[in-house]
């Protein structure tokens, strides 16, 4: 085998979607032309508007992203933070209408495929298609993960459970170093993710770091002791689907 | 921005412990200081459990940037009902 590396754009997906399942070389070739020209998107801008249609499906391809849903009086709630490589909308070329916004939490770059291309996909490469629909019933799982954590999970454990995610999502995709990555988010950012109050947050990461579990400044954590951060949130890496079997 | 002209309020708790908020967070005034002051203290309490029997008091302590006090609120256990309490006035 002798592929050639996938052109950067599509490199996070396509590592991604290979740790799952084998990706051939026709299929990166497809992924590789339904994107469109990569363009930037400025921290704090939506790149998908909530009960828009969109004609096309989104790729983050660096940055941080995240699904939300504002309620009437102005309180935002995350319900997934999108790292590189995450397909960001993909439902949409099915659901049609946005029932949420995508926004971005850092500037980030992005690529577009056109939903009639990705019609295209899915009539002409089978396997192709399953892996995308992988990838959206891992946001599924994700979500699900997200609703125990909200509803059951104290807040250290919420916020533990968070950082563990992050973490192998972020590996997954070759963006986080030995037990090391960058967050660069706000406490308000975190508090709209896990649901709590800022000043919450604050005390939980303050925790978090005086158990000597973390080392965490200026968006930059370092897991000092992952077997015990995993232990706070009582983690278990089902719902990310991290190895590879065939789809 | 308008968001850097907005005070700074300072959230601290008390349960025995001391914690002191170094950071604060902008506010567009006291109102929201007391909003948010009730739902620190009831985010907090909800992971509390029975712990909450062996400090029996949990306060959170608003400041300003001076640090001087604006508000604070206090939620406390005990065995005994809130004085002026009676079970044949409750409920009707």
């Amino acid at each position: 085998m002798n592929n050639p590396p996938p052109e950067p754009k599509i490199a996070t997906l396509v590592g991604k979607l290979s740790m799952r399942d084998r990706v051939s070389p026709e299929e990166v070739a497809v992924l590789e032309t339904i994107l469109e020209t990569p363009y930037k998107v400025a921290a704090g801008a939506d790149i998908v508007r909530e009960h828009t249609r969109p004609q096309h499906s989104t790729l983050l391809i660096s940055g941080f992203s995240a699904r939300y849903t504002t309620l009437e009086d102005g309180a935002r709630q995350i319900t997934e933070i999108n790292v590189t490589g995450d397909f960001i909308d993909l439902h949409s070329l099915l659901m049609k209408q946005m029932d949420h916004g995508v926004v971005a939490l850092t500037d980030c770059v992005v690529a577009q495929a056109a939903h009639t291309r990705l019609i295209d996909l899915t009539e002409r490469h089978p396997h192709l298609t399953r892996l995308l629909w992988l990838d959206t019933i891992i946001d599924a799982a994700i979500h699900r993960q997200w609703l125990v954590a909200m509803g059951r999970r104290s807040g250290l454990g919420h916020l533990a459970h968070l950082v563990c995610e992050l973490y192998l999502r972020l590996q997954a995709v070759g963006q986080a170093g030995e037990l090391t990555f960058d967050l660069p988010l706000t406490q308000t950012v975190l508090g709209d993710a896990l649901g709590l109050s800022t000043v919450h947050v604050s005390r939980l990461i303050t925790e978090l770091r005086g158990e000597g579990v973390v080392s965490w400044s200026g968006g930059r954590i370092h897991i000092l002791d992952w077997h015990r951060l995993a232990e706070i949130a009582e983690f278990d890496p089902t719902y990310l689907r991290l190895q590879c079997e065939p789809v | 921005m308008l968001e850097g002209r907005l005070p700074r309020y300072y959230f601290h708790t008390e349960n025995g412990d001391r914690i002191r908020d170094d950071q604060g967070e902008e506010l567009a005034g006291v109102d929201a200081a007391r909003e948010e002051a009730v739902t620190v203290l009831g985010e907090i309490l909800r992971y509390r459990g029975a712990s909450f029997w062996t400090t029996r008091s949990f306060s959170v302590i608003v400041t300003d940037a001076e640090g001087q006090t604006v508000i604070s609120i206090t939620a406390r256990a005990s065995d005994v009902a809130p004085e002026g309490w009676r079970l044949s006035e409750a409920g009707q």
